[in-house]
């Protein structure tokens, strides 16, 4: 069996990889937008995860908790 | 029952228990496939991998695996066996066995700070009047879950006071938007400029993006030049050719208006020049009588207007549930040779196998499908965490305010549906917790817990009240339809991966509205 590769991989395994605190992750379904997350980090359209740390800490003024 | 057979009964027994897995087996002409719902991951599968998980979905264990050897062998049983334990191991599928909760809990422990704080966006219904009454309208007579047509209209008081309520609730954002929404509200232009002045002079630190939907009739060039002043998004209804566009989008005096329409959106178009598509959008509605015919003369809507965009963005629909008097068609003009979606899907592989170069209707919906796909989430290992289907948060990223100032939701939702406060006495937390987050959990859980298509689900509050009260009977009906277009979903996707492993990468920089 071969995964297709499709998807962002979930840094913490579950949950925002952003800012799990919040409980509010864009990122964790399709359906809901970035502006769902109180830190509107731009996870949704994050490829990397670098880009998610550098967009967390953008957006909520503090050092990205994962990456 | 020999070694290798009672290793992969205790392993699976130790693993799923007395239930089955949440995942979804499907296959397309070429290839057999399994979407794994607890880690959100697809994986290709041998033809005899897709039977034995066949039959392990739908029988006891031991029964199953007999089943299948007898079928194929012991060899063969052998390798699928090695096949499915590499890669649940490895990959974490095949070992959610159901939702036990929504993100409620915890996730729902900050929506009083979020509410007051990151509020995104108000649309202000400026008008309930329409010049037009077209034949779909959700304000018409058959629908009984919005209101009808009237002359009510929003007063300047209550705009403001909305635009003061976005204002003190939005600080943690750093950009807003405001949606100016009927009935037609270019019948209050005048109306909508004092709102644009106000917010402006009020909202002085932000970003603000301003958006409307109009039928395009009464857009002047001074209405346009307005617009792309204040760089607004313009969602102009198109149905499409004069004639079908003119069946169901009628006037007062029931005289078609597909030339004033095109008018309205040709000195648009003109006006915003080089941002036309990034800042115009059409809404077409896909009206009987229903066939590959009619697609087809919809789409040559472009051949028909060369000064049209061919990279206009495009949201195509079938009339909202509840609006529509399919009573007047016979069974044959409702019955498709082609649906709506297949059509726009045959399009997209033809063009993403250059086929064809792609048509502005198709390209938009199947990429934007896709895009949401591509960019979901999938994880290492199943994560009970589940959201409340495709519901946004309701007073957070957007509000709708009726034109007496009621809060609801969204403009889409059941007009019945309970209110969320309004401009003069603010939100009403009790509401959005006690029914659109717990109502709502419990409603939908025992539903939605072992459902395949959890973590793809779109299904919202829109789908979810009858009359006042939420009703799983009325979901369900969105709730069908979800899990159709999701299994399309998945078989165009794996369709066009089989043509082009990688072809759907761009996708991941595709920005989701």
């Amino acid at each position: 069996m071969e995964v297709i590769k499709s998807g962002l991989e979930s840094v913490k395994g579950g949950g925002c990889p952003c800012i799990c605190s919040t409980g509010w992750s864009g990122a964790d379904t399709m359906g809901l937008e970035t502006g769902d997350c109180a830190f509107n980090c731009g996870c949704l359209a994050a490829t990397t995860q670098a880009n998610l740390a550098a967009n967390c800490a953008k957006a909520s003024g503090e050092p990205c908790p994962v990456v | 029952m020999n070694k290798k057979t009672k290793y992969l009964v205790s392993y699976l027994s130790n693993l799923w228990g007395t239930k089955k897995p949440v995942a979804k087996l499907f296959r397309t002409n070429s290839g057999y496939y399994l979407y794994d719902t607890g880690t959100s991951k697809v994986l290709r599968c041998k033809f005899h991998v897709y039977e034995l998980l066949n039959l392990l979905f739908s029988e006891e264990i031991s029964t199953a695996i007999s089943s299948f050897k007898a079928e194929h062998g012991e060899k063969i049983f052998e390798d699928v066996s090695a096949d499915i334990i590499k890669a649940i191991d490895t990959e974490g599928i095949l070992s959610s066995m159901g939702a036990t909760r929504f993100g409620s809990g915890d996730h729902y422990a900050n929506i009083e700070e979020l509410v007051k704080s990151s509020l995104g966006m108000i649309t202000l219904e400026i008008t309930e009047n329409c010049n037009l009454r077209c034949g779909y309208c959700i304000y018409n007579s058959y629908n009984e879950n919005a209101r009808e047509h009237s002359k009510t209209e929003m007063c300047i008081e209550v705009a403001l006071k909305g635009i003061d309520y976005l204002k003190k609730n939005s600080h943690k954002k750093d950009r807003v938007a405001i949606t100016f929404y009927g009935g037609e509200p270019l019948l209050r232009f005048k109306f909508i400029q004092r709102c644009v002045e106000y917010a402006r002079s009020t909202i002085k630190e932000k970003k603000i993006d301003y958006s409307i939907t109009t039928n395009g009739t009464l857009l002047t060039p001074e209405i346009a030049r307005f617009f792309r002043k204040h760089n607004f998004s313009v969602v102009v209804s198109i149905d499409g050719p004069k004639e079908i566009h003119d069946s169901f989008r009628k006037d007062t005096k029931g005289k078609g208006s597909f030339q004033k329409a095109i008018q309205g959106l040709k000195t648009l178009i003109d006006i915003y020049c080089q941002d036309a598509s990034e800042k115009i959008s059409l809404s077409m509605v896909y009206t009987p009588p229903y066939s590959r015919k009619r697609l087809d003369r919809i789409a040559s809507l472009w051949d028909e207007l060369p000064w049209l965009p061919a990279d206009l963005n495009v949201n195509m629909t079938y009339p909202s549930t509840g609006t529509f008097p399919y009573e007047h068609f016979s069974k044959d003009e409702l019955n498709e040779d082609v649906d709506m979606r297949m059509w726009g899907a045959e399009k997209f592989k033809k063009k993403y196998s250059g086929v064809e170069k792609g048509h502005p209707i198709s390209n938009s919906q199947e990429e934007l499908k896709l895009a949401a796909f591509m960019q979901r989430k999938i994880f290492h290992s199943p994560e009970d965490r589940y959201f409340l289907n495709g519901c946004c948060v309701p007073g957070v990223r957007k509000l709708f305010i009726a034109s007496d100032g009621t809060f609801r939701v969204c403009e889409k939702i059941s007009f019945n549906a309970p209110t969320i406060g309004n401009v003069f006495t603010g939100i009403d937390l009790h509401i959005i917790k006690s029914i659109y987050i717990d109502s709502y959990e419990k409603l939908s859980l025992p539903a939605c817990s072992r459902c395949w298509a959890i973590r793809l689900c779109h299904v919202c509050y829109i789908y979810a009240f009858e009359d006042k009260n939420l009703s799983l009977r009325r979901k369900s009906v969105g709730c069908r339809a979800e899990l159709d277009a999701k299994e399309r979903l998945l078989n165009l996707f794996s369709v066009l991966t089989e043509n082009d492993l990688s072809g759907l990468d761009y996708l991941y920089s595709y920005k989701l509205q």
